[in-house]
C-alpha cells in the first residue's frame, strides 16, 4: 500500500500539478497579452473615446480569441512534450493513454475554469483574466435584460447570464480538450515507439520506464 | 522600458510566425498541384494512374500505404509517398525493431549555424547534435516482393527534402534509385524519367 502511494504522488500527483500551474499561467499570459496586442494595434486610434461595437467585436473574433488559443496550445504543446516522455510507463492496452491523459488534464482545467468563473468581469474591471471577457458577457446580458424584463423582476438575470457564460466556456473547454488529447496522443505514440522499438537510436533518451 | 520592448518582440514574432505558416501552407498546396499536373501530364502518352488516397490521407495519415498505382506499357509502380510540410531538414527513414520509421529533423540554425560535416563519424558529427524533432510517424511498408517481375515498389519523396537519411545503426544517405525494404527510393523528377 506504501509503495501505491509513493508512486501515485511521483507519477500522476506531479504531472497533474505541472499542467495544472502550467495551464494557469499560459491561460492568464494569453488572455493578457492578446488584449494588450488587441489595445494596441486597434484600440490605439479611439485611446480617449468609447470604442465602437463592431470594432470589439471583430478585435475579439480576428485578433484576441485566436491568438489567446493559440498562445495557450503552444505552451501546452512544450509542456507535455517535457511532461509525458518523462511520466511515460509501458501498458499493453491501447486505450490507457486515455485515461491517463483525462487524469492529468481535468483537474488543471477544473481549476482554470473555476478560476475564471469567480474572476469574470471583476479584476481590473474588464475580465482581462478570462478568455471570454466581461464586455462581450455585458451585451449578452443587457441583451437578455432588454428582452426578459420579467426574468430582471424576479433577479434571475445573472443566474442566465451565468448560464450562457458556463455553456460558451464549455464548447471552448471541449474544442480546446479535443486538440490537446490529440497532442497527448501522439506524444504517448512517440514515446511508446521510442521505448519499446526504437531503443537507442533516439536522442531524447526516456528517463523512466517502468 | 525592457519589458516594453519585450512585448513589441513578443508581438512581431507572433505575427512573424502567423504569416509564415500562412506562407508555407499554400507553399505546400501549390506544390501538391504542381505534383498532380506532373502526374496528369503523363496520361496523354496513354499512361494509367489510379488513386488510392486523397491528398489530405496522404499526408495526415499513416504514411507509406500505397497512394497510386501508375501502369505504363512495360511497367506498374506501386507508390508510397513520403512527404512533410518541413523541407529545410534532414528527412530520416529508421529501421525499429519490428517497424520503420519516418522521421522530420530540423536544424536549430538560429543558435548554432553549423554547415561543416564532421568526417566519417557521421552520427555524432555537428550537424546531428545541432537538430531538434519535427516528426516522427510510423511507416506502413510490406517486406514481401511484389508478384511479377515487371511490378515496383517505389517510395517517393515529395517536395524533396535537404537532406534525405536511413539508419539502422549509422547514418546512410539515400539518393533516388537507392532500396529500403524492396522499396526503390525515388524523387519525382528522377521517376518522371523512369517512366517516360
Amino acid at each position: 500500500m506504501k509503495k501505491r502511494s509513493t508512486e501515485f504522488l511521483t507519477y500522476l500527483l506531479k504531472p497533474i500539478l505541472i499542467y495544472a500551474v502550467g495551464a494557469l499561467v499560459c491561460h492568464f499570459l494569453s488572455a493578457w497579452f492578446s488584449l494588450n496586442l488587441a489595445q494596441i494595434v486597434i484600440y490605439h486610434k479611439w485611446q480617449y473615446t468609447t470604442v465602437p461595437a463592431s470594432v470589439q467585436m471583430w478585435t475579439r473574433i480576428l485578433l484576441i480569441y485566436p491568438i489567446s488559443f493559440g498562445v495557450s496550445l503552444i505552451t501546452i504543446w512544450t509542456l507535455l512534450q517535457k511532461l509525458i516522455p518523462t511520466f511515460y510507463f509501458t501498458t499493453e492496452d491501447n486505450k490507457t493513454y486515455k485515461y491517463i491523459a483525462m487524469a492529468i488534464i481535468l483537474p488543471g482545467e477544473l481549476v482554470r475554469y473555476i478560476v475564471c468563473l469567480s474572476s469574470m468581469g471583476s479584476l481590473l474591471g474588464s475580465g482581462r483574466f478570462s478568455v471570454i471577457s466581461s464586455n462581450w458577457f455585458n451585451q449578452l446580458w443587457w441583451a437578455l435584460a432588454s428582452k426578459s424584463e420579467f426574468l430582471l423582476s424576479q433577479g434571475k438575470s445573472s443566474l442566465i447570464g451565468g448560464l450562457i457564460f458556463t455553456l460558451c466556456y464549455i464548447a471552448y473547454l471541449l474544442l480546446y480538450l479535443f486538440i490537446v488529447l490529440k497532442m497527448f496522443r501522439y506524444l504517448w505514440k512517440v514515446s511508446q515507439w521510442e521505448a519499446e522499438d526504437l531503443g537507442s537510436q533516439t536522442p531524447n533518451k526516456i528517463k523512466r520506464n517502468f | 522600458m525592457i519589458i516594453t520592448i519585450l512585448f513589441y518582440l513578443l508581438t512581431f514574432a507572433i505575427l512573424f510566425a502567423i504569416v509564415y505558416t500562412l506562407y508555407k501552407s499554400i507553399w505546400y498546396a501549390v506544390k501538391w498541384i504542381v505534383f498532380r499536373t506532373n502526374l496528369s501530364a503523363l496520361t496523354k502518352d496513354g499512361v494509367k494512374i489510379t488513386w488510392h488516397r486523397k491528398p489530405i490521407q496522404m499526408v495526415f495519415r499513416q504514411k507509406g500505404q500505397f497512394d497510386l498505382t501508375i501502369d505504363t506499357r512495360r511497367n506498374t509502380y506501386h507508390i508510397a509517398i513520403l512527404t512533410s510540410i518541413s523541407t529545410h531538414s534532414r528527412w530520416n527513414v529508421m529501421k525499429g525493431k519490428t517497424h520503420y520509421y519516418f522521421e522530420v529533423r530540423r536544424p536549430k540554425k538560429i543558435f548554432y549555424n553549423v554547415n561543416v560535416h564532421s568526417g566519417n563519424n557521421s552520427e555524432m558529427s555537428y550537424d546531428y547534435l545541432k537538430e531538434e524533432r519535427f516528426s516522427l510517424s510510423q511507416l506502413a511498408l510490406e517486406e514481401n516482393k511484389p508478384s511479377r517481375e515487371n511490378e515496383k515498389k517505389i517510395l517517393l519523396v515529395y517536395p524533396p527534402p535537404k537532406n534525405l537519411t536511413y539508419t539502422d545503426h549509422q547514418v546512410n544517405y539515400l539518393k533516388s534509385g537507392s532500396a529500403v525494404c524492396g522499396y526503390e527510393v525515388f524523387y519525382l523528377k528522377a521517376l518522371l524519367n523512369e517512366i517516360c
